[in-house]
């Protein structure tokens, strides 16, 4: 209520600006949930529907058939969906991305919290300075500048060369994995990330260094200093930085489309949607000639209303870890006002 | 170094606890964080297929990026969305942020929650796909449905890149981080200006946009660093087409690693597009610091 003062909100001129103000927000409300309201209609309309009446908001004979149709592999006919996509049911790329993103959260957290904490309370003054520097750098340039050498790393791991280099004056080469085609290829790029080091460090500085001193004194060990005081204080920090972790992890498509090509039973579902999509869209009326494979997902049903009961199936997990999270995000917006 | 001893335990203890601490971190950040980047430039100097043996080949990537029409238009496409993108769409979370604020706090709630409730990524582009399909799409939907001729959207080269841009002006909302600051200015700043008079706008002009002033500096940096690597936006919504409207530098990295397997030159445009990010960057910087104090002073 900064701008327009407690006193003055009963003069007419006022209260109608306020409501102008009210009406443009709930309005931007209204058109942000709308995309989420017609994805969710479109997702539960048979596929006649989609083509006759596109423009229906609510389906005239609302149906689950989408949702069916990705939980198997074959079409209502029994033959098999002889696209990419349906070699495996949607449950595989459910739990496929539930694994990225919890064990990304799980390998992240820790190991980003533990430096932070290290840098902001442990470390002496000059050489947090240097490791700030050091983890803060990456931050500065662009991420997709490394796609070809991460690649290149990952698939000769840990040498980034072409070559692997053989024990000095022997024959035997230096082991290496590749982690190509595993989940480990997505997982270990992402094991520390800068912003939420930021976070932790910004919460981290906040806090009394007597409080260490305190529990040292009672004979605690920094591992314990760290888990029985300093992250139960950081809660919201944790909320946050664990919340955002998750959806960013669940939302990756770069990483797993490049790591996770050609193993499509460890794809996730953001990749199996953009291959769905793929399929779908590609076609268009005014090109003629329909692949004989789209025309035969199309006949079994699968239109865009599988493509929104895709989206829906997508987003439901970070919905839920959305309205979990939410009074803990909430405040932790207030925390990160009040540290400013 | 002059480091207060801790009472109970040697400074060695210490010491060692926080690089065991640091470690995990500090690994992986040097192995997935900077090795990664500095690697690139072995990379970029040498001719590097997936087949073949790598040699080095000394600037011959970087005259190839040079000589490279679609390099031209890849760089045209990418300044282009990334001053459309910025110009149309990043003052709009500020604004809307400041407008937040007049409303109750029960209000301020309600809407955060609504706005915030999230769509997956991949699904939010796909919805917009749908939404823009000539026939069966909402947009053309709404333009029969108003008497107006329909648009090609995504297939119309001229408008493909503004198509992309649009549902961020569409899906207009606050931006966490503008609201997280704006709670904290002061309320006797506004009330000294409420005495002298001042109208809404001049209190918007004189105290809050000087108040946000290093957060707009911080996001304006990320927003341009952000827009010249767009990738997954272009590339699930359009593939670069109708022809090459839309196919901005990253993808055209990609395709040339993963379709072309011309890891060299691929690495060498990275390294071209880290230029002109740094540089973009360095203007930024120049024209727009943090501190209002520290503005360029004029010879």
């Amino acid at each position: 209520m900064p701008l327009i003062t407690q006193v003055g909100r009963k003069r007419f001129k006022v209260r109608l600006l306020l409501v102008a103000i009210a009406s443009f927000l709930w309005l931007g409300v209204l058109l942000h949930l709308f995309p989420v309201a017609w994805m969710i209609s479109a997702s539960m309309k048979p596929t006649t529907e989609i083509f006759n009446e596109p423009f229906r908001i609510m389906p005239k004979e609302p149906t689950f058939s989408s949702y069916k149709l990705l939980a198997t592999t074959i079409n209502p006919a029994g033959q098999a969906l002889n696209v990419d996509v349906f070699r495996y049911p949607l449950f595989v790329y459910l739990a496929n991305s539930l694994k990225i993103a919890f064990m990304t959260v799980l390998i992240q957290l820790p190991i980003t919290a533990m430096a932070a904490y290290a840098v902001s309370k442990l470390h002496s003054k000059r050489t947090a300075r240097w490791l700030f520097f050091f983890f803060m750098g990456t931050l500065m340039i662009p991420g997709q500048i490394a796609i070809v050498p991460r690649f290149l790393l990952l698939s000769h791991f840990p040498w980034p060369t072409r070559h692997v280099p053989n024990f000095p004056f022997t024959d035997y080469l230096m082991p290496s994995f590749s982690f190509i085609g595993t989940y480990w290829g997505v997982l270990l790029p992402a094991a520390f990330n800068a912003f939420n080091f930021l976070l932790f460090k910004g919460f981290f500085d906040t806090l009394p260094t007597e409080l260490i001193e305190a529990a040292r004194m009672d004979g605690a060990s920094e591992l314990m200093t760290l888990r029985s005081i300093m992250l139960p204080l950081a809660r919201p920090v944790v909320a946050v930085t664990g919340y955002f972790t998750f959806t960013g992890a669940w939302n990756d498509f770069l990483g797993p489309w490049i790591i996770l090509m050609s193993e499509q039973g460890k794809w996730p579902l953001s990749v199996a949607m953009y291959k769905l999509q793929w399929v779908l869209t590609n076609w268009q009326p005014s090109q003629g000639a329909m692949d004989p494979a789209v025309q035969a997902l199309i006949s079994s049903g699968v239109g865009y209303n599988a493509l929104m009961a895709l989206a829906v199936v997508e987003s439901i997990p970070i919905f839920i870890a959305f309205m979990i999270f939410r009074e803990q995000l909430m405040k932790g917006i207030q925390i990160a006002g009040l540290k400013g | 170094m002059p480091e207060p001893t801790p009472k109970t335990q040697g400074i060695g203890y210490k010491t060692l606890m926080a690089w065991l601490f640091t470690a995990p971190g500090l690994i992986a950040q040097l192995v997935f964080g900077w090795l990664p980047v500095l690697f690139s430039f072995v990379v970029s100097f040498q001719k590097y297929y997936f087949i073949k043996e790598p040699e080095f080949v000394g600037a011959k990537n970087f005259q190839d990026v040079a000589i490279d029409p679609l390099v031209i238009t890849a760089f045209k496409n990418t300044l282009y969305f990334a001053s459309l993108s910025i110009g149309l769409t990043f003052l709009l979370p500020i604004f809307v942020s400041i407008l937040l604020m007049e409303m109750s706090r029960r209000t301020i709630r309600i809407m955060m929650i609504l706005w915030f409730v999230p769509v997956a990524s991949t699904a939010g582009i796909t919805i917009w796909k749908y939404m823009y399909h000539p026939n069966l799409g909402l947009m053309n939907g709404i333009l029969r449905g108003l008497g107006l001729h329909e648009l090609k959207w995504l297939d119309d080269p001229n408008l493909a890149m503004f198509s992309l841009i649009l549902p961020g002006i569409i899906l207009f909302g606050p931006g966490l981080i503008y609201i997280a600051a704006l709670q904290n200015v002061p309320e006797e700043l506004y009330e000294a200006a409420e005495m002298e008079g001042a109208s809404m706008l001049r209190k918007i002009w004189f105290i809050t946009l000087p108040r946000l002033r290093p957060i707009i500096a911080m996001m304006l940096l990320f927003s341009i660093i952000g827009s010249m690597q767009v990738f997954e936006l272009p590339f699930i919504m359009t593939g670069g087409g109708p022809g090459y409207a839309t196919t901005t530098v990253v993808m055209y990295i990609y395709s040339l690693a993963f379709g072309g397997y011309n890891l060299g030159k691929a690495t060498a445009l990275a390294i071209v597009l880290f230029g002109v990010i740094m540089a973009l960057v360095l203007i930024q910087r120049r024209f727009f610091p943090e501190n209002i104090d520290e503005t360029p002073k004029r010879a």
